[in-house]
């Protein structure tokens, strides 16, 4: 059994530095390398691990266990399967992929390899969202019929990537994401029929879907857990709010005898608000990123799956392209045209 | 200022509690008498308020006495209580939505029309401070191009074993359920804000918490306009009876330069008592939205002014919901299909 698994980032925007950070203080795991396209070295080696320019050479280093990757959207593919065809265990930020088939690429090569893929659906590690969950396990609200999650902000400020709808899939692929997993996470199935419509924002030139509403309509029947039937699930996501408007989420779960509810900002045990303006110190009892990130390392040392798999991760981008498809084209995409 | 005698057809809608209220604090308004249909409620007015009860809707509309009818009746009612005012040339103030169907509403506009009677359609949103501030901003040209709406009109459903809130949940008396109740109140302040027609509607109404009633309980809908800005609402009545208000209404409004965001009823002070089966009970300091609106609608009234809030807008608001039930029906989205003009 390994003691440490030695891994090596791929990207080092904001969520490849925050991986970076997570597997650096990890008990269990080393950080040796990382690759970026950005001016990075120094930071990089500060880090105590190597700098590549180059991602092949990074991904045929046999002093490597695991790849972290965590590169813009349409990248995921390539540098995945190449991960997988080394025999290096994969964390793969989410969304898992821009394309249905290559996500069905990443999750079949996933299965023959031999090695343990997790996806970076935080969420699901999310105290928050976690206890929602569990208090509406445990039926205290009655039977669970439907769930609303909003999820509001600024376009984001690190890349111009995501404005370009063929690399990142909008803001449906990339932001509502997160909680359409939840959703069906919270169901224990796929939806069988989804509907969405979106505005459309300029954003650096390009016109893409930036505020985007999903109506998902499960069957109760397919749902296994006593307390959760659910039929309505909504998810709202939004980069068309204003650079000073606070990141903003909301859950609403919903039961025939009664709700549960919960909104950030909001229950903060710790604000800060200085001439550069307000920061919010603590809002989580844990970090979710470094729950999944060690989640994923002890899925790695324990040779089990990790808690996010890549077939749910497959099913989040399906869900999502079937969102994408309905805002497009205005009509609602079934089950049968997401599979 | 010339005093205003003000019938008050029905309190099966509870607003009318509230409506009287305000009329009595009003030194200008008299309510010279009511109608109401449940014996009980009759007699519980009578006793509390002291006002002459009519026995029917057609004698309350007949009375010399009544300037002004209030009509907040069973939704079903409205057509025939309004058409009995107009056939005795009084205008009326109508409770939303303004009919359980389009065809009714059709009836009602034309009908005023032919009597030359006025039609005050009751949007209190639209007095809200907030509301006001928000379209004066937007008159001013302070905030940018709007890009997308996102919206909530929660509340608790209605008591259907209490007979004078079970009407509520009856299709045919109200038209509906919670889409029905809660839908319109959005889809006006949407309207008021913008002007915008829609172009097409998706809506699912489900019946998911609540045993004993064969109306919808829970809805989701979108909007998507003729600019092809989105919008959705939740008109859901998923408030459980130990919520500590009735509801909400809430709106995001983003636009190219400013994210606003209501929350109209969110000014509460939180009361905690050992009182009851509750723990905790929000109680509303907020503005008096319903003494804006029918103070501004009795001085329009006096001084000849037409309506601000149209039967017009009371039918574009009913359409919206009514495409949201065409829409679950489908299963898809429906094409709004502009009306006749009236």
């Amino acid at each position: 059994m390994m003691e440490k698994v030695r891994c090596g980032v791929m990207g080092f925007g904001f969520m490849g530095k925050t991986h970076a950070l997570n597997l650096v203080k990890h008990p269990n795991a080393s950080l040796d390398a990382v690759f970026s396209l950005g001016d990075d070295r120094a930071a990089v080696e500060k880090m105590g691990a190597s700098f590549h320019e180059d991602w092949h050479e990074m991904i045929e280093r046999d002093d490597l266990d695991a790849i972290v990757i965590a590169t813009p959207t349409f990248t995921h593919g390539d540098i995945t399967l190449e991960a997988l065809e080394q025999g290096k265990h994969v964390f793969l930020e989410k969304p898992m992929e821009r394309t249905v088939e290559k996500s069905r690429m990443i999750m079949d090569a996933s299965e023959k390899a031999g090695v343990q893929l997790a996806m970076g659906h935080v969420l699901r590690f999310d105290p928050r969202y976690i206890g929602l969950r569990q208090k509406a396990f445990t039926g205290s609200i009655g039977t669970v019929k439907m769930i609303r999650c909003t999820r509001r902000g600024a376009p984001p400020s690190w890349g111009t990537w995501f404005f370009d709808e063929v690399k990142s899939g909008t803001v449906i692929l990339d932001l509502s994401i997160h909680d359409i997993d939840y959703i069906k996470w919270m169901a224990g199935s796929m939806p069988r029929k989804v509907t969405a419509m979106a505005s459309m924002l300029d954003f650096e030139g390009r016109r893409v879907q930036g505020i985007s509403h999903i109506i998902m309509e499960f069957e109760p029947r397919d749902q296994i857990e006593a307390n959760i039937k659910i039929e309505l699930g909504f998810a709202e996501a939004s980069w068309g709010a204003s650079s000073t408007f606070p990141f903003s989420t909301l859950v609403e779960i919903s039961g025939n005898r009664g709700l549960i509810e919960s909104s950030v900002p909001g229950n903060h045990s710790l604000d800060i608000f200085s001439e550069g303006g307000h920061q919010v110190e603590s809002n989580y009892r844990d970090d979710a990123y470094s729950l999944e990130m060690d989640d994923f390392i002890r899925a790695v040392i324990g040779g089990r799956p990790p808690k996010v798999t890549a077939r749910e991760g497959f099913e989040a981008v399906q869900v999502c392209l079937a969102a994408l498809e309905s805002a497009r084209t205005g009509s609602s995409i079934t089950l049968e045209e997401i599979s | 200022m010339r005093k205003v005698n003000v019938g008050i057809a029905s309190f099966a809608h509870m607003h009318a509690f509230k409506y009287l209220e305000v009329f009595q604090e009003l030194s200008w308004v008299n309510v010279t008498g009511f109608c109401d249909m449940l014996p009980e409620r009759r007699k519980s007015v009578q006793a509390s308020h002291g006002i002459p009860s009519f026995a029917s809707y057609g004698d309350l509309c007949h009375s010399n006495d009544v300037d002004i009818v209030l009509i907040t009746t069973e939704t079903i009612d409205h057509l025939p209580v309004a058409l009995a005012a107009f056939e005795n040339g009084k205008d009326v103030i109508v409770e939303k939505p303004i009919t359980t169907n389009l065809e009714d509403a059709k009836i009602l506009i034309k009908s005023a029309e032919k009597y030359d009677c006025r039609v005050f359609q009751c949007y209190p949103c639209r007095y809200h401070p907030s509301v006001t501030r928000v379209k004066q901003l937007m008159h001013e040209g302070e905030l940018g191009e709007i890009t997308g709406f996102a919206s909530t009109n929660h509340g608790k459903m209605p008591s259907s074993s209490d007979p004078a809130t079970a009407w509520f949940s009856s299709k045919e008396k109200a038209g509906g359920g919670a889409i029905m109740d809660h839908t319109t109140h959005v889809a006006d302040l949407i309207f008021h804000f913008t002007g915008w027609i829609p172009r097409s509607v998706f809506g699912v109404a489900r019946r998911l918490f609540h045993d004993d009633i064969n109306v919808d309980d829970a809805g989701m809908i979108l909007v998507k306009y003729n600019n092809g800005v989105a919008a959705s609402i939740d008109p859901s009545w998923n408030r459980p009876s130990s919520f500590p208000i009735w509801g909400d209404l809430t709106l995001c409004i983003y636009t190219t330069r400013q994210t606003v965001q209501l929350d109209l009823f969110n000014q509460n002070l939180r009361v905690y008592s050992t009182h009851g089966d509750e723990s905790v009970q929000y109680s509303a300091y907020g503005p008096d939205i319903d003494r804006f609106m029918l103070e501004d609608y009795l001085e329009c009234f006096i001084e000849g002014r037409s309506p601000p809030v149209t039967a017009i807008d009371g039918f574009n608001a009913l359409k919206v919901a009514i495409k949201v039930y065409e829409s679950s029906e489908k299963g898809d989205i429906v094409p709004w299909i502009p009306s006749e003009s009236f």
